[in-house]
């Protein structure tokens, strides 16, 4: 049996290992929701998310480079403040791609760089809509990563600075004209455009995660802020969704052996 | 590298936050403002009804102050609405939803609800499907169908079983008077059985922009006949002033078929898509956003003129008598001997 296990050991010792940081954050906060094809007023309300990180060293680039999956779901329920015409707003955004890792400072501090392929699909119900009630979105793109991440050692404990800002570059989304019904669209097939190339100048957009993740027993705690900036002006109507949150979630440190 | 921050300080000032600067004041004289902005960029019909809106602002901003009533700012808007002749226009409030109706008010009824009790029979004489109610006219065998409102879509297989069950007729009466509309997939659905072929039956655009002329160009709209049963024997289409909307659609679709006539008043019209939104007061805005057109690239707003115009007299409401179906049953009547003696 004793034999059985060293051998176990040494196996496992022969094989590569791969830290894998997986962070689940929950967020609370405020939305500010516009969407001129059903309203053309600002629309602000409380906003909740639930997002996933997960960040591993990459089986390529010699160890210099990560893999990233970044995935989130948000919604919000926002109000005109003179009316109390409500929006319920929601999005799916699943994200993954990788970073090139540069450590400095003895290892204290990481910065990485890198792109994003992302995907996000939502929506926006107004409850006076009527004959056009909701507003749907799908939406593809690349986005530019960068990471920083500071190891600052307190009291004999690793405390972890880290913010991420992705900004999307290029991609195509979906977006009806300017006074063009779903009727048209989807049942008649009169396709108008519909399909447009998003950059940041017609879709200046960004995510950012400021966190601060100190050690509780086995897992990290984190706490932090997180920003998500979604616009476009296209076919003439114009849409942001800005969602400012506190979020507080754990962090764990996964050994993959493969 | 001055160049590359200062043209980066740029985007971030002016481009980086899209907002509307629409005021989200609920003063009246800004609700008036959102309203008439609002329909402004996105109502349809200006040029068509050549209809000068700014004259229309001057005329009632004179109207409007941040001192008066909710109701006495209901009634101003209203009014202002009411410029534009359209049914598809509406003010909605807590209190009271606007409407134009001098497109059915100011002419004949020509249908009431005694004159269908004594079409249709007792609740047990004819059938139900749906928005559908239908029978067997005696003694000359026609088959009625009346359709109240387009307000869901009839399946398949009941469009199916009442055509099956009115088979029995040479000819087929569909009343659309005082159909106030629904769903235009309703209209197609049911026009799908009244056609032989794919067929072009109008087109429709939509706005690209704020501007009064700011249309796409007009895509065509194509009907597929029915997978179900079809009915390709003559139909007759009753119609009257409260024939609206997708009602006044499925006339459109209709009414260029060879076996289909229309019989009764000119209809509403109404053939504008309506979008709904809100003012910052909270009161919401139904107005046309985006018209539909003939297979001769003809607006049908005000309404469609029927093949044989006919109405109710004063003198047959008091008899009881609907002129407009029995002129309908005597068209039949006619067509039907002469196809005889054709033969």
């Amino acid at each position: 049996m004793q034999r059985l296990l060293l051998l176990l050991l040494i196996f496992t010792a022969c094989r590569v290992q791969a830290q894998v940081d997986r962070t689940t954050l929950f967020g609370v906060g405020r939305a500010s929701v516009l969407d001129t094809y059903l309203t053309p007023y600002d629309h602000k309300g409380p906003s909740l998310s639930l997002t996933m990180l997960t960040e591993r060293p990459a089986r390529w680039g010699r160890g210099a480079v990560t893999t990233m999956g970044r995935y989130a779901l948000q919604g919000a329920l926002a109000t005109v403040s003179t009316s109390g015409a409500r929006y319920y707003d929601g999005d799916l955004t699943l994200a993954g791609g990788w970073h090139y890792n540069w450590h400095l400072l003895d290892g204290r501090l990481r910065l990485a760089a890198g792109g994003l392929m992302e995907l996000a699909g939502g929506g926006t119900y107004s409850e006076v809509g009527g004959n056009n009630p909701a507003q749907g979105r799908l939406a593809a793109g690349v986005c530019g990563s960068g990471i920083a991440a500071y190891d600052v050692r307190i009291k004999g404990h690793l405390w972890q600075l880290r913010a991420q800002l992705d900004v999307p570059l290029i991609g195509a989304t979906f977006a009806p004209q300017y006074g063009q019904s779903y009727y048209q669209l989807f049942h008649l097939g009169h396709y108008d455009h519909n399909v447009c190339l998003t950059h940041p100048f017609d879709a200046p957009s960004l995510r950012l995660l400021t966190t601060l993740s100190l050690p509780v027993r086995h897992s990290r705690l984190v706490l932090g802020y997180g920003g998500d900036v979604r616009q476009h002006s296209l076919n003439g109507l114009k849409r942001h969704a800005w969602y400012n949150q506190l979020v507080v979630g754990f962090s764990r440190k996964l050994t993959l052996v493969r | 590298m001055k160049r590359i921050l200062y043209t980066l300080f740029i985007y971030v000032a002016c481009v980086s936050c899209i907002t509307e600067d629409y005021s989200v004041s609920s003063l009246p004289t800004a609700t008036f403002e959102a309203l008439w902005r609002t329909l402004d960029e996105r109502y349809c019909f200006f040029d068509y009804k050549e209809l000068n809106w700014e004259s229309v602002h001057q005329e009632y901003a004179a109207q409007v102050s941040d001192t008066m009533s909710r109701e006495a700012l209901f009634d101003v808007l209203s009014r202002m609405t009411y410029t534009l002749r359209d049914g598809h226009v509406n003010l909605i409030s807590s209190m009271n939803v606007s409407r134009y109706g001098a497109w059915y008010d100011d002419y004949p009824m020509n249908y009431s609800d005694s004159l269908l009790h004594q079409t249709l029979g007792r609740a047990e004489d004819y059938r139900q499907a749906g928005i559908m109610q239908y029978r067997v006219l005696q003694p000359d065998s026609v088959g009625y169908v009346r359709v109240e409102s387009l307000s869901a879509v009839p399946s398949i297989q009941s469009l199916g079983d009442m055509l099956v069950h009115l088979s029995q007729c040479q000819a087929l009466i569909l009343d659309l008077r005082s159909n106030g509309g629904g769903m235009l997939t309703a209209a197609e659905r049911i026009a799908s059985s009244f056609v032989r072929e794919r067929t072009l039956v109008g087109y429709m655009q939509h706005k690209r922009g704020p501007g009064h002329s700011d249309f796409s160009p007009a895509e065509p709209i194509y009907l597929d006949p029915s997978s179900g049963v079809r009915w390709l024997r003559p139909v007759v289409i009753l119609t009257n002033r409260r024939t609206y909307s997708a009602a006044n659609a499925l006339v459109v679709y209709l009414q260029p078929q060879p076996h289909v006539i229309v019989v009764g008043d000119r209809t509403g019209g109404g053939s504008g898509l309506p979008f709904t939104t809100t003012l910052p007061n909270g009161w919401g805005i139904r107005f046309s956003a985006s018209p539909m057109l003939t297979p001769a690239m003809e607006h049908t707003e005000f309404g469609i003129e029927p093949d044989v115009h006919c109405d109710i007299s004063t003198a047959d409401y008091s008899r009881s008598v609907d002129t407009i179906l029995e002129c309908a049953r005597d068209l039949i009547r006619e067509a039907l001997e002469a196809a005889k003696k054709e033969k």
